[in-house]
Parts: structure tokens; C-alpha cells; sequence
């Protein structure tokens, strides 16, 4: 398995995701690596919205959430930060961490409308926001580094070869 | 060679020369062998004390990485000695139990990033879980089954927004809805405006709706809400399960009984 290959990303993070990342949560919020790895993938390569309903399938299946709300917000995201790909020359830290905010808010606020208004069920609004607050703020700061450090090791792979 | 054996035959003969110069000899020479003595034991004493540092760093070096070996050691059993307390614990309460059950052990939780309370559990159906059944710590009721695979399950915690239980007051015996808000306390809700419910009491499974035995603790009464609630009142309940320290738990393969 090649190392930073979409398969072995995608792989490791539904490993981590309910295991490793569940003992770093900030307020009852974790990071989301499917989110990280999603937008990492739709930013460097092309086909970012099938990884992103790749990505968000199989989180759905691994957790106990509603079935589709991930594949939905995932694959969604996938084809945003491909879309951004095209738009943008280059990717700064600040632009990232933009981009990490941004997603963020867009899952939170896509989980919102989908359980308030759809399913007429969800967590009480203090929760959610505070929820929101927390994940968006851990996601801004973690998000652009591991895609950082994603990057350098895809260059120096590269640079073996 | 004259001299010496006149000094050696008067020495055997007397014991002091009547011009002795011996005195003054000892008096000139000790002050200065008193400085060398002196200096000598110095630096002896400075190479005795440097080499023992020598050898009292590379033992305490040693006695550190022992140290360090044993303090490794000391947690490994303190973590043995909790997890054997722990499950004397689940054991006793599974004894006290008129349901049979099956332990498990919590192994992740929701790969989603805090909206829902749900972990997984490493018994499926093949150990006899099923969809639905009721899931037991010995400090309180933790959820239902979820989703069942052959050796895995996930359980909704009952801190998830999805769930409801069905719940009374033990001492008033009023009933109410138990809700999840994903966060340790969860809400009481359609408890009658007239029931009597005041912080302290507590609050077990009813029983009815026939996911969870009746009797099961939930969690204590912190608050009570009576404002602007309509025909109803609120109160907040304290889990009195940790979710968020979930290890071992029990799944009640029997659906029915009471807790004895």
C-alpha cells in the first residue's frame, strides 16, 4: 500500500476517526479527519467529489449518525474544494485555514437544515452551537497542517521517484 | 662510615646524644610535612571523590532506568488492578440482575465529530445481541442496540438527541420522557405541572415501552423547570453512568423483569 495513495488516506482515516481522534476532543468536539482528508484530496487531485462520497459513505456506515447526511455533506465539500482547486493559484495557510472554516460551517449548517427542518429532531441549539464553535475552531488549526504535512511527504515521494 | 658507627654504637648504648639534633630536625621538617600530608590527602581525596562521582553517575543512571522500568510496571498493574475492579463491579451487578446478559467491551465511539452519541461495542449476533436490546453499566442505564453486525454492535447512548426513555421519579413515582442532548445531562420531559420532583431524587427506567427493564438507574434530578412549559414541567437529570468513560458494559439479552 502506497503511502499517501487516496486509498491508504481514506483507509486510516476510518480507522482513526472512531478510535485515536475520539481521546483529542476540545467541548465534546473532535477534529474530523474525513473532512481533512476530503478536502486534501479534492484540493490535490481531480475526482474530489467521488472521494468525498467515498469518504462520507464510509463514515456514515462506521458511525450511528443519519445514513446519507456524511455522503451528502462530504461529497459535496469533495466537489467545492475541487471547484476551488481550479479558482485558486496557490493555497497559503491563512487561505486553508478559510477553507477549513468554511467547510466546517457548511457541514454544521447542512446537518442543521437536514435534522431540524427534515427530520424534525436535533440537538438542542446551545449544544449544537457550541459543538459547531469548537469543531470549527479545531478544524481551522489542525485542518491546514496535516494538509500541510500531507503534501511535503507527497513531494518528497515524488521526489524519490 | 666512621661517623655511622659511632652514631650506632652510641645509639645502642644511650638513648639520646647529649647533642641531640634530632628535635630540631622534627621541628623544621612537620610543618612542612604537614602541608604536603595535607595536600596529598586533598588530592586524594578529590580523585576518591571524582571517581566515585564517576561511578555514583553511571549508577544513578542505572537506578534511573530502573526507575523508569518500574514506574512503567507500577502503572501496567494499577491499570490491571482497575480493570479487575472494574469487572468484579460489572460481575457483582450482573449477579444482582434478573436478566441474563452479556459483557462487553466499548472499542470506538461515533466516527462523526461530537453531533451523535453512539460507540461500539465488540459483541454482535453471534453472541446473542440483538436490535433493540437494553445496555447496562453498573452505575446506570447507557443505551439500546443499534445496529447489529456477528461480533460487533452499535449502541445509541441514551446522551444522543435521538434517544428517549421512558422514566419515573422513583420516590414521586411520576413518569416522564427522558431526552438525550448530547452533552452529560439529559432532560425530563411531560412531567405532570403537579408532580413531585426536587433535586436529589432520583430517576430510574419505568419499564414501559419494553426496550429497558423497569428499575434501572438513570441519573439524579439537578434542577426542575417549571416555567412556560405548558400542562408540563422539566427537569434536568444527571447521568450517573459516565459516557464519556464507557469500558465495560452489559447487554440484557432478556427484554423483560424487574431488577432485583
Amino acid at each position: 500500500m502506497i503511502w499517501g495513495s487516496p486509498v491508504t488516506l481514506i483507509g486510516l482515516t476510518v480507522f482513526l476517526q472512531p478510535t485515536l481522534v475520539q481521546y483529542l476532543s476540545v467541548g465534546g468536539a473532535r477534529s474530523d479527519l474525513c473532512l481533512v482528508v476530503v478536502l486534501y484530496l479534492g484540493l490535490s487531485r481531480t475526482q474530489g467529489g467521488n472521494y468525498g462520497i467515498v469518504v462520507g459513505l464510509l463514515q456514515d456506515l462506521a458511525g450511528g449518525g443519519i445514513l446519507g447526511l456524511n455522503t451528502l455533506s462530504k461529497g459535496l465539500l469533495g466537489l467545492l474544494s475541487e471547484v476551488a482547486q481550479r479558482q485558486l493559484l496557490s493555497f497559503s495557510y491563512p487561505t486553508l485555514v478559510l477553507l477549513f472554516l468554511l467547510a466546517t460551517l457548511f457541514e454544521g449548517g447542512l446537518f442543521l437544515l437536514l435534522t431540524q427542518y427534515l427530520l424534525t429532531l436535533a440537538p438542542p441549539k446551545e449544544v449544537f452551537l457550541r459543538t459547531l464553535m469548537f469543531q470549527t475552531l479545531i478544524n481551522a488549526v489542525f485542518g491546514p497542517l496535516i494538509v500541510f504535512l500531507l503534501n511535503r511527504l507527497a513531494g518528497e515521494r515524488r521526489r524519490r521517484r | 662510615m666512621g661517623c655511622s658507627f659511632f652514631l650506632i654504637t652510641f645509639h645502642v648504648k644511650k638513648s639520646e646524644l647529649p647533642f641531640s639534633l634530632e628535635p630540631y630536625v622534627i621541628t623544621f621538617l612537620t610543618p612542612v610535612q604537614s602541608v604536603v600530608t595535607r595536600t596529598v590527602r586533598q588530592a586524594t581525596s578529590v580523585w576518591d571523590h571524582y571517581v566515585n562521582l564517576v561511578e555514583v553517575k553511571e549508577e544513578n543512571a542505572r537506578l534511573k532506568k530502573r526507575l523508569q522500568q518500574l514506574t512503567v510496571e507500577r502503572h501496567r498493574y494499577q491499570e490491571i488492578e482497575q480493570r479487575y475492579q472494574r469487572l468484579a463491579k460489572l460481575l457483582d451487578f450482573k449477579a444482582r440482575l434478573a436478566h441474563k446478559t452479556v459483557a462487553a467491551e466499548v472499542v470506538a465511539r461515533d466516527s462523526n465529530t461530537g453531533w451523535y452519541e453512539v460507540v461500539v461495542i465488540n459483541r454482535g449476533s453471534q453472541d446473542g445481541v440483538e436490535k433493540g436490546m437494553a445496555v447496562v453499566a453498573p452505575e446506570g442505564l447507557v443505551g439500546q442496540v443499534l445496529q447489529v453486525s456477528s461480533h460487533g454492535a452499535k449502541v445509541l447512548l441514551i446522551t444522543d438527541f435521538r434517544s428517549s426513555v421512558d422514566a419515573l421519579v422513583q420516590r414521586s413515582r411520576h413518569s416522564g420522557i427522558l431526552i438525550g442532548s448530547s452533552r452529560e445531562i439529559c432532560q425530563m420531559k411531560y412531567l405532570p405541572l403537579n408532580a413531585d420532583v426536587r433535586p436529589g431524587d432520583w430517576v430510574v427506567s419505568s419499564g414501559m415501552g419494553g426496550i429497558y427493564p423497569k428499575g434501572l438507574p438513570i441519573g439524579r434530578v439537578i434542577r426542575v423547570n417549571k416555567k412556560g412549559q405548558g400542562f408540563f414541567q422539566e427537569a434536568d437529570v444527571a447521568l450517573s453512568a459516565d459516557m464519556n468513560a464507557l469500558e465495560e458494559v452489559l447487554v440484557i439479552i432478556e427484554r423483560e423483569g424487574t431488577l432485583s
